[in-house]
């Protein structure tokens, strides 16, 4: 565990990079979504219901595109991801209540709901992240602390000094 | 008089308390002119070291004035300027013999809980808990010494408290991370944590003379205040510390790596420190040591690990075999303030090194308590604090 290379000091960059593989899951399912809805809808009980899965799909581009266009705050992308999610939810309830058995409803639910929860986990931590990101900056004009070296020359100039100054007093 | 009191985890209050006498004839009371709060400070302040009573005086850096003396005192006068080193020390054990002042074999008061805790007993501090000897801190309007006539320096050439506080504990300890490095004109240095103590082994290392000096922190005008010291700035939340370490190091690895930070090392989203935190709350362990499996991670083969920041108990996933396989060597422990205290005045005197670099907040004694928690959350870009009483 603790000898990965990245294990440390990388916990914002692991998860930027996570961040952008939710995109690109993005933009892959919307693509199948709004190029081949009909294999899915007979999959998923949502027979007639085409043209909203082609919506949906439209929807998963704009995220996806909308994350990577946004890498200073993607946040509100992976918001905009987790009320889809929502959404994705309540359409695969339909034929849950109408006792359609589908083969695959019950695993795309469940990855649905697996996606669901880690699109709510980044964009909270992503949230969180640029507030922060936020609030340093503003301080960062407030505070200066260049010239407080508590050296009276440049720094380059003191190196070594009290090695001499120390051997000078053995000798 | 008034002292800054712990009253259990992130309580401090500004009490009325009975002034100090003296107990041995070896002791002098002090009255406290300037004080600061430490980073370690801050471990009682969080819950993190066991032995704290409720009303212990906290505080271990002060200097002062002398008000009184005992008769076996002769080192010492009323009227006396002196910084108070934060061991305590008898000056006649075998380890005071040997210069080993931190680990005195006499002034621990509660050396037997010590003796059960450690293996060994170590000195007593000053307002650092009853495992060290439960003796009153300085954060206070009076404190009494213990052996006065051994470890406190007398200030008799009209240097400020502002530069000559530090002696008593931060800028030694600096000065002993960087000296436990043995550091060569060829030397890459690596610290982690730009608060007061990283701020002075920044310092210590330049000044002995160390070729690239890295400071690694998050928060910006800690790293700033680095960089002005010589140090290459490394803000962990934007950027690997591995990567970075070996792309200035030609792969190779800093020679040697001073771990300013300690127990309360900062959550990152790494693995391994969100374990270190899920573990801490589970109570199954005390300490979270990411920096310490970082630097035996990156540091150079046959390298060094100084260690000034402070560990309370156990930690958990330690590559070992990493640090064996790669010999390197470990160095840690509290400072032997004694031993460094003449050198690093003189430093001071010569006009080498003004420790007033540090401070970024003054305050009354009755402030005390808000300014604990302004410098835990490092709010207001503060990085150190001076009480006045």
């Amino acid at each position: 565990m603790m000898l990965r290379k990245r294990s440390s000091s990388t916990g914002t960059a692991t998860m930027r990079t996570l961040t952008y593989g939710l995109a690109g899951f993005s933009i892959a399912l919307g693509m199948v979504e709004l190029l081949a809805p009909r294999p899915i809808a007979r999959k998923v009980g949502l027979q007639g219901r085409e043209p909203l899965l082609r919506l949906y799909g439209l929807r998963e581009l704009a995220t996806g595109f909308g994350i990577l266009a946004n890498r200073d705050n993607p946040a509100p992308w992976i918001w905009a991801r987790v009320v889809g999610d929502i959404i994705d939810l309540g359409t695969l309830a339909e034929p849950l209540r109408h006792k359609r058995k589908q083969p695959l409803l019950p695993v795309a639910l469940a990855a649905v709901t697996a996606v669901g929860l880690a699109d709510l986990f980044f964009a909270g931590a992503l949230s969180r992240e640029h507030r922060l990101r936020k609030k340093r900056r503003a301080f960062r004009s407030f505070f200066d602390y260049s010239d407080r070296s508590g050296l009276p020359k440049p720094a380059e100039q003191m190196r070594g000094v009290a090695m001499r100054m120390l051997s000078e007093t053995v000798h | 008089m008034k002292a800054l009191c712990w009253h259990g985890k992130k309580d401090i209050r500004c009490d009325s308390v009975p002034d100090p006498i003296i107990e041995h004839p070896r002791d002098a009371i002090i009255k406290v002119t300037s004080c600061a709060i430490c980073g370690s400070d801050l471990h009682l302040y969080d819950g993190f070291v066991p032995g704290m009573m409720h009303g212990d005086i906290m505080g271990h850096e002060f200097m002062g004035e002398v008000m009184e003396v005992g008769p076996e005192n002769k080192k010492l006068k009323v009227g006396d300027r002196v910084v108070v080193p934060f061991t305590i020390c008898c000056g006649e054990c075998n380890q005071c013999q040997r210069g080993n002042f931190s680990v005195c074999e006499r002034s621990n008061r509660n050396k037997s809980v010590a003796d059960k805790m450690f293996g060994h007993t170590t000195a007593g501090l000053f307002g650092y808990s009853h495992l060290t000897g439960g003796y009153a801190g300085g954060q206070a309007e009076y404190v009494r010494v213990p052996y006065a006539d051994v470890a406190p320096v007398k200030i008799t050439n009209g240097l400020t408290d502002d530069q000559v506080l530090f002696l008593g504990d931060i800028f030694p300890t600096g000065w002993q991370a960087a000296i436990n490095c043995e550091i060569q004109p060829t030397d890459t240095v690596a610290i982690w944590g730009c608060g007061p103590v990283g701020q002075f082994a920044i310092r210590s290392a330049l000044l002995l003379g160390a070729r690239q000096i890295i400071a690694i922190d998050r928060v910006h005008e800690r790293l700033q205040m680095a960089e002005a010291g010589g140090a290459i700035p490394i803000n962990f939340e934007e950027e690997s510390v591995v990567e970075r370490l070996n792309d200035l190091t030609d792969g190779k690895g800093p020679d040697k790596c001073i771990d300013a930070v300690g127990l309360e090392a900062h959550v990152t989203g790494s693995v391994d420190s969100v374990y270190d935190r899920v573990k801490q709350a589970m109570m199954l362990e005390t300490d979270r040591p990411h920096v310490l499996r970082e630097m035996i991670y990156v540091c150079r083969p046959a390298g060094i690990l100084s260690i000034p920041g402070v560990y309370g108990g156990l930690i958990d996933k330690i590559p070992f075999g990493a640090a064996m396989n790669k010999g390197l060597t470990i160095r840690t422990g509290q400072t032997h303030v004694n031993r460094w205290i003449d050198d690093l005045l003189r430093l001071i005197e010569e006009g080498q090194i003004d420790p007033s670099f540090v401070i970024t907040h003054r305050a009354s004694l009755e402030d005390g308590p808000e300014m604990y928690r302004r410098f835990r959350d490092k709010q207001d870009g503060c990085v150190k604090v001076v009480l006045t009483p």
